[in-house]
């Protein structure tokens, strides 16, 4: 039987998941999104010029 | 989980700040997600490049630090005390009250003061967040670093690093003397 206290740490965990994912899948989404929707530009200007940063050009 | 603590402890400086500014940031993922819902982030005075927005960014790296500085003291923990509790009658709670919390507050403290030296000395989370509106002290070094300042002034920041030398060292002596307290009873 689920007491008060194991529904209670059970949203404990999912919080602490949350807080340690949700970042990282953050920065995932903004990688692979642009002005106008999903795109790779991001990586593949990456891949093709890696020395290449928006100060240096 | 110590895996994950590890790598979690490490991730810090800079790609933390813009994981967090594209999380919670002024446009970021789960802002844009509560302002669809009907809540404005933003609205109730919160800010990501504020002391709290700074406070929720560094929990991030400290959450699994402490975990990481704790877990020895709590696996040194023998299952013979909470059994010779429990035959003396003590519920689950009164373990923890009177045998299980007292025996781990010198690692809580000892862990609390490597925190802060561990916040203390952070520089580029907090530079890249708040872009130096936050007075850190190792901002305030940096500022006087990179020249900002007239000559006469550099002085300053040479007297603030010293200043946090001594801060920093009080804290290890502090934590060094907390694990004597921890190594007496883990014996």
């Amino acid at each position: 039987m689920r007491t008060r206290r194991h529904i209670g740490l059970g949203a404990f965990v999912i919080i602490v998941i949350v807080f340690f994912a949700v970042p990282l899948i953050s920065l995932l989404v903004f990688s692979f999104t642009g002005a106008d929707g999903p795109t790779l530009d991001a990586w593949s200007s990456i891949v093709e010029n890696p020395g290449s940063t928006p100060r240096s050009a | 989980m110590a895996t994950f603590s590890g790598v979690a402890s490490q991730f810090g400086g800079v790609p933390l700040a813009f994981a967090f500014v594209a999380t919670i940031g002024s446009a970021g993922l789960i802002t844009t997600w509560l302002d669809d819902i009907g809540f404005d982030l933003y609205g109730t005075g919160f800010s990501l490049l504020s002391f709290w927005g700074l406070v929720i960014v560094y929990l991030y790296f400290q959450i699994p630090l402490m975990m990481i500085m704790m877990s020895p003291a709590i696996e040194g923990m023998r299952a013979a005390w909470s059994e010779a509790a429990e035959n003396l009658g003590a519920s689950r709670w009164q373990y923890w009250r009177y045998v299980g919390i007292p025996l781990l507050t010198p690692a809580i403290l000892g862990a609390f003061v490597l925190l802060f030296a561990n916040a203390f000395s952070a520089y580029a989370t907090a530079e890249v967040l708040t872009s130096g509106t936050v007075n850190l002290v190792p901002i305030q070094i940096g500022f006087f670093v990179q020249g900002n300042v007239f000559a006469a002034n550099s002085q300053i920041g040479y007297a603030l690093a010293l200043g946090m030398i001594f801060v920093v060292s009080g804290a290890l002596a502090l934590n060094l003397w907390l694990q004597r307290r921890v190594a007496r009873w883990a014996q």
